[in-house]
């Protein structure tokens, strides 16, 4: 077979609900994959903070350009990601374009990646927004490879005992208003409910009061228990004023993990996801692309609301190519022109 | 046969969930187990007879039934430190992180050499921790420097009788001050046994290496608790894998 051909074909995978348990259940290291990330785009901004050369812009046309035929040549059934494909598509070609007539103008005028980071924010999707972000961290591997190393972190949730009840409620109130924001009373809010099925022990969804299994759910609605943490909380400071979260735990045992959990995510960023797990009409698939993303997958194709087909490793270098020359720009990849001698 | 860390603690969680223990409490409870099944304390044996009393009882945690200036008493209600444990420990760090020293006695509770992992843990916020009771007609007594990774684990005769179900915690800045501060506490008999901790970092190494070994009959019957989170599939329910 053709090497080009070969390196195209990549790996079919399909990924399910599996993904969303573990999303949840290690926020500190979520959050250090995407914090490391984050710090490899500021590093990138940072490095250019006195404007970009004329080479790189012209690199990144090629890339936009690339992407924008990435984009065109994903075929999925879903009708929700074909538009956002094909949205998608429209803006980078726009940057693409813009790129194309103003790359030597731009260089001159000494155009630093911020200016072009801020307009997209301002007037692009989010999608595209983050297409432009990894695009530009893949400019500059010199600078941004070494972050891979860093990927890992010691998952430690722990109570901090002496932190008075009343900071703890003023803690919730800060870094978890998105929890607070939602309404559990409403039947939607907990219309759904996560258990491990028997067969392989694999993570489901259940529609609560319909589906077996509800006494035996995974605690993975984060922003609920949060909830009834925070209210178990002010209701105790009221009738115990002046303790600190040691005397409350003693109190109520049942709240110890929720606690560990505030108390240690709130020194971080990242990592809990700021979403109602357990609405009814939650959305995992969304959740399953955030951590296929970081081990390069593409070519999402959404077969339902719970599982999405998609490829990995396509464009990447055959065993042959080690160790021979090989230009290192496979993301995004687009179908190989074949010359049939 | 042959366990991964990662394998044991997952499973342990999901035996313990299955016990009744709420998020939080089943992840203090694997780690302890983990942490002296690796460590050359026979954490399984000790896992093994706690399981039989976990199983017919629901999880009970600890009452403080006395507090004055750093000092608690905690009942246990006859339950096992796998459950009580940390909130013990969180009482002490919460009052000697302030500087001060604290005492936290716990009455009434089993399973005592749980507490090693708690001890272990909390230390590395820069506090020292000892801690001892009574085992059968011994008092074992545990030393933890601030930072430390392993105790200081010995063996004493008895000195004077004592309840035979009770912990004591004492948390401070460091060790020495500690013994001197609660020396009336400590007055035990001959040193009979003293357990390197040599010997304990190269019991989690070879754990790490080789594997943990576990009885098998005690890994069916944590297979046999996981099975009780797990939900009976059907086609219905296959509809909320995606299917």
């Amino acid at each position: 077979m053709n090497s080009d051909l070969k390196r195209y074909i990549g790996i079919g995978n399909s990924t399910g609900l599996g993904m969303a348990p573990f999303l949840i259940n290690h926020p500190l290291l979520i959050n250090q994959w995407i914090e490391m990330r984050e710090t490899a785009l500021a590093t990138v901004v940072a490095f250019n903070a006195a404007g970009v050369d004329e080479s790189t812009l012209k690199r990144l046309a090629e890339s936009t350009g690339r992407v924008v035929q990435h984009l065109g040549e994903i075929v999925t059934a879903d009708e929700r990601q074909h538009k956002a494909n094909a949205a998608v598509r429209k803006e980078l070609d726009l940057l693409h374009l813009w790129l194309q007539e103003q790359g030597p103008k731009l260089a001159n005028n000494h155009y630093v990646w911020s200016s072009l980071i801020q307009y997209a924010e301002q007037h692009w999707l989010v999608e595209t927004q983050e297409v432009i972000n990894t695009l530009l961290i893949e400019l500059y591997p010199e600078l941004v490879d070494g972050f891979e190393e860093q990927m890992w972190v010691e998952e430690i949730y722990e109570v901090t005992p002496e932190m008075m009840v009343v900071d703890l409620i003023a803690l919730i109130e800060e870094k978890y208003d998105w929890a607070l924001a939602i309404d559990f009373s409403l039947q939607e809010s907990r219309g759904a409910f996560w258990y491990r099925s028997e067969e392989k022990m694999e993570p489901r969804l259940g529609k609560t009061h319909i589906d077996m299994g509800m006494e035996k759910a995974m605690p993975l609605g984060i922003g609920y228990r949060v909830r009834l943490c925070y209210d178990q909380l002010v209701g105790y400071n009221q009738s115990c004023p002046k303790q600190n979260v040691a005397h409350f735990i003693v109190k109520n045992p049942t709240f110890s993990g929720i606690v560990a959990r505030v108390q240690t995510m709130a020194l971080t960023y990242y990592g809990d996801i700021r979403e109602n797990l357990i609405h009814q009409d939650v959305l995992p698939i969304h959740l399953l692309r955030c951590k296929l993303s970081f081990f390069g997958v593409s070519k999402f194709d959404p077969r339902s609301r719970l599982w999405v087909r998609n490829t990995m490793f396509q464009g990447a270098p055959l065993i042959s190519d080690f160790d021979q020359p090989f230009k290192d720009e496979w993301q995004f990849p687009i179908k190989p022109v074949l010359h049939i001698d | 046969m042959k366990v991964s860390k990662n394998e044991l603690t997952a499973s342990l969680r999901k035996a313990f969930e299955s016990l009744g223990f709420q998020p939080g409490d089943y992840y203090d409870a694997a780690d302890m187990v983990v942490w002296l099944g690796t460590h050359g304390f026979d954490g399984f044996d000790r896992l093994l007879s706690v399981l039989n009393y976990l199983n017919t009882t629901s999880p009970s945690h600890a009452d403080l039934i006395e507090e004055k200036e750093g000092n608690f008493v905690l009942d246990g209600n006859e339950t096992s430190i796998l459950l009580c444990g940390s909130e013990a420990v969180d009482l002490a760090r919460s009052y000697a992180i302030q500087g001060s020293s604290a005492r936290v006695e716990v009455i009434n509770c089993y399973n005592r050499t749980f507490i090693l992992q708690r001890l272990i843990k909390a230390a590395q916020r820069d506090l020292a921790f000892l801690a001892y009771w009574r085992q059968q007609d011994y008092c074992i007594k545990v030393t933890v420097s601030p930072r430390a990774k392993l105790p200081v684990y010995q063996t004493f005769m008895l000195n004077e009788q004592f309840d035979p179900q009770m912990l004591r915690i004492f948390s401070g800045t460091n060790v020495a001050q500690l013994e001197a501060e609660y020396a009336e506490h400590l007055q035990m008999g001959a040193m009979i046994d003293d357990y390197p901790m040599e010997m304990m970092k190269a019991c989690y190494i070879d754990s790490l290496d080789q594997g943990i070994e576990i009885d098998v009959t005690l890994w069916n019957t944590l297979d046999d608790l996981v099975s009780r989170v797990l939900v009976q599939s059907t086609e219905e329910s296959r509809a909320g894998a995606g299917d």
